[in-house]
């Protein structure tokens, strides 16, 4: 055996996967070779220090956890729309909050109900498809915090956003918008924004991290408007949302997000390395 | 034991209780090699979890010809993989500023004139062992944790990566060779 033939066998040497004949061959050559037989010992040291690794050993809390995790996370995948929580902020509520007058609520509500109809009724018509069976799925899993947190920041951003595009200089409420509180509801987005964006860091959520992303630029926009008569600013703001599409991107988010998943039997192909 | 056979037929068909047993079932095995494979608990945890949505939604496609645990570790891989590919997970190095688990501070040699406690010592040991895993490439990590840390042959390692036995054995004599680099001045303990 040539020490170039010694050094191939190294690895299934050491992991004790060469046959007694290829065993014996391995040894006679390490016998007369004092610089293989070094290299040999070099490496079972390493895999000796190797061995001295420790593991943290979860505590037994973390597997208790573990499966209403993965079942929170299979219902954010799987589950059907669920009805909205009583205690949930409607529009309205969210509009009052930011100080808004009647005349922007009812219309951007408007504008919100029209659009919401037009995007379920021409992209996502879904009549005949199968919902998972009620019963058992539906009761046991829940909506994950940060799904929740993702859907209420998206909520407010296109409360906030529909005021800003139905908003014209000329018209006669103009002067009422509260630019002061508009902005600060825009800097508490920015701010909830930072932490999705972070939080949303899984690749599963590209889509809806992007969207966080886009509504970022905007809300940065309107949080520094110098004026409320910063009039060329607010247009482009405007042109912001339009050009990103983000309003169309915040519906389609919404409808996806109440989609229920295919049920396992569904889906096709394998997992790709 | 419920026979896994059966539990895995009734989970194919929706049944969340059968997915939940097999989860229970397993959940040690593919956490304990995600962490092998990322080298932090909050990684291994995510990976592990998205390992097993994978499986739930790939369950159908599963025949069985194959065992099961072979079956949740080849996804395990492959969303490792797909994982560093995609965003290069956060994994120990000599450069992160933030101490902590998963980031640990600046590392540094052990002194040769001090005398630090057995306690001292052996956190070092495995900070430099993480560290030293950490600069494995995600292939020839892949392959040092299953061969060593989870035993499985070469061969077997080959076909769960679809690669060929030849290119196991040189990727691991490669991960061994530079762990040695990165641990050398702990071979003397040993």
């Amino acid at each position: 055996m040539t020490c170039k033939e010694c050094r191939k066998q190294f690895v299934e040497a050491l992991y004790g996967e060469l046959n007694a004949a290829r065993r014996a061959e391995f040894e006679a050559h390490l016998q007369g070779c004092a610089a293989c037989a070094a290299e040999y010992r070099r490496l079972g040291q390493t895999l000796r220090i190797m061995d001295r690794r420790e593991q943290p050993r979860p505590e037994s809390d973390f597997w208790n956890a573990y499966w209403d995790k993965l079942a929170a996370k299979l219902d954010a995948e799987t589950a059907p729309p669920a009805p909205r929580p009583p205690q949930r902020e409607t529009p309205a509520k969210v509009l009052r909050m930011f100080g808004w007058p009647r005349a922007s609520r009812i219309a951007a509500a408007a504008a919100a109900l029209v659009l919401g109809i037009l995007i379920g009724r021409y992209f996502f018509n879904t009549g005949g498809e199968e919902v998972p069976p009620a019963g058992s799925r539906e009761t046991l899993l829940q909506p994950t915090a940060l799904e929740v947190r993702a859907g209420d920041y998206l909520e407010k951003s296109k409360v906030l956003l529909l005021g800003l595009v139905n908003w014209e200089a000329e018209a006669p409420e103009a002067t009422a918008l509260d630019f002061p509180r508009y902005q600060r509801a825009s800097r508490d987005l920015l701010q909830e924004a930072g932490y999705l964006k972070t939080a949303l860091e899984d690749s599963r959520q590209r889509r809806l991290r992007e969207l966080v992303a886009d509504l970022e630029v905007v809300l940065l926009l309107i949080a520094n408007l110098e004026a409320e008569n910063d009039l060329s600013a607010i247009e482009m703001a405007k042109t912001g949302v339009d050009r990103r599409g983000i309003l169309l991107k915040i519906n389609l988010e919404e409808i996806r997000r109440a989609q229920p998943l295919p049920r396992p039997g569904r889906t096709s192909g394998k997992p790709s390395i | 034991m419920k026979d896994e056979k059966e539990l895995i037929e009734r989970a194919q068909r929706g049944e969340i209780g059968a997915f939940r047993e097999l989860v229970e079932r397993y959940q040690k095995t593919v956490y304990f090699l995600a962490l092998d494979l990322c080298g932090c608990r909050q990684d291994a945890e995510d990976l592990s979890q998205e390992v097993f949505l994978k499986a739930y939604r790939f369950l159908p496609n599963f025949r069985g010809e194959a065992r099961l645990s072979s079956w949740l570790y080849r996804i395990t891989m492959n969303c490792f993989m797909d994982t560093r590919r995609k965003k290069q997970l956060p994994t120990l190095s000599l450069h992160s500023d933030a101490p902590g688990e998963n980031h640990p501070a600046e590392l540094s040699l052990p002194d040769p004139a001090a005398d630090p406690s057995a306690s001292t010592r052996s956190d070092e040991l495995q900070r430099h062992i993480r560290r030293a895993l950490d600069r494995l490439s995600p292939r020839e990590r892949s392959v040092f944790v299953l061969r060593h840390y989870q035993e499985l042959p070469l061969k077997e390692i080959g076909e769960m990566l679809e690669i060929a036995e030849g290119t196991v054995k040189a990727l691991l004599f490669r991960a061994i060779k530079r762990l040695q680099e990165e641990l050398a001045i702990y071979r003397a303990e040993v």
